[in-house]
């Protein structure tokens, strides 16, 4: 099992502590598959899953945007970025 | 998060900051003397949205990736408008009043018209591609993360042009909503240009990353 940490940014702030969650999947899982996991980890908590934001947002790390096919193989933190609307 | 760092390649500066904007400093940085057109875009906090009364707004980023976006842009921006041009990209973040400014965008150029154009391109694009959120605060007490346009995960550039193309999942109204794609109608855009470039779409590529804890 790998140990991933998502960090938190814009309507996922109210999840968690607001800054990550971690949780644990099978090694050589694709990005598209994450999704599951997070929404999994979100519905432990006391408030409601937020399925369309799930949906719509995708993970990233500090260097770019993850392909919903790229497979990850080390433990890892990621960010999980909902749509944007910057300026 | 380290929203401070500063980043230099070529003639671009771009930076995330908790710091105000000082529209002066940003100017100072233009200091190429063959360029004779120079413009500065603004993006301040308004007291409205939707019919509701604003009374500040909250900026969330995820700073290192939003800076490389910001870096990326730029270069796309002197692809097409020239490599000569200066330009200098800073977003803030945290809360910020009315009328406080939230972006700047100044482009120095030989003529007027690369300046505006460049300009326009990098505002329009950072809206839609850069790892941005804002909450806003209204009168009521009441505060809501505004939502905009999904990001791509299929390993295309998904730029401002096609955004309206891809469809929309409606909650609040036409400035409330997710712009977001399915694989059966969503245009993507390759290369360095987007205005006028050609669109197409093609397969998934199968990658592997390797990213440690």
């Amino acid at each position: 099992m790998l140990n991933i940490t998502v960090k938190l940014f814009g309507g996922f702030r109210k999840y968690g502590n607001g800054e990550e969650i971690s949780f644990s999947v099978p090694e050589n899982i694709k990005v598209s598959e994450l999704k599951k996991y997070l929404e999994n980890e979100i519905s432990k908590t006391n408030l409601a899953v937020d399925k369309n934001l799930i949906e719509a947002s995708v993970f990233g790390n500090e260097d770019e945007i993850l392909t919903a096919e790229k497979t990850i193989t080390k433990d890892c933190t990621l960010a999980v970025l909902p749509p944007v609307c910057g300026g | 998060m380290e929203n401070s760092v500063e980043k230099k390649s070529g003639k671009i500066t771009v930076k995330v900051s908790k710091e105000k904007i000082d529209p002066c400093a940003v100017l100072s940085q233009m200091t190429n003397p063959s360029c004779g057109g120079e413009i500065v875009f603004l993006g301040k906090v308004r007291n409205h949205n939707l019919g509701k009364k604003v009374l500040g707004v909250s900026y969330d980023a995820f700073a290192p990736l939003t800076e490389k976006i910001f870096l990326q842009l730029c270069q796309e921006a002197q692809a097409q408008w020239g490599q000569e041009l200066d330009i200098v990209l800073v977003h803030r973040i945290g809360r910020l009043d009315i009328g406080d400014i939230s972006v700047a965008i100044a482009v120095d150029s030989k003529h007027r018209d690369e300046a505006y154009q460049a300009s326009r391109y990098v505002i329009e694009e950072l809206k839609v591609r850069a790892a941005i959120w804002k909450k806003e605060h209204y009168e009521d007490g009441d505060s809501e993360w505004l939502q905009g346009h999904a990001l791509c995960q299929h390993g295309h550039r998904h730029d401002s042009k096609h955004a309206d193309k891809h469809s929309h999942n409606s909650e609040h109204g036409n400035q409330h909503q997710y712009h977001q794609h399915s694989d059966s109608n969503h245009a993507h855009h390759h290369g360095t240009s987007s205005s006028g470039g050609h669109v197409h779409s093609d397969g998934h590529r199968q990658s592997s990353v390797d990213m440690e804890a």
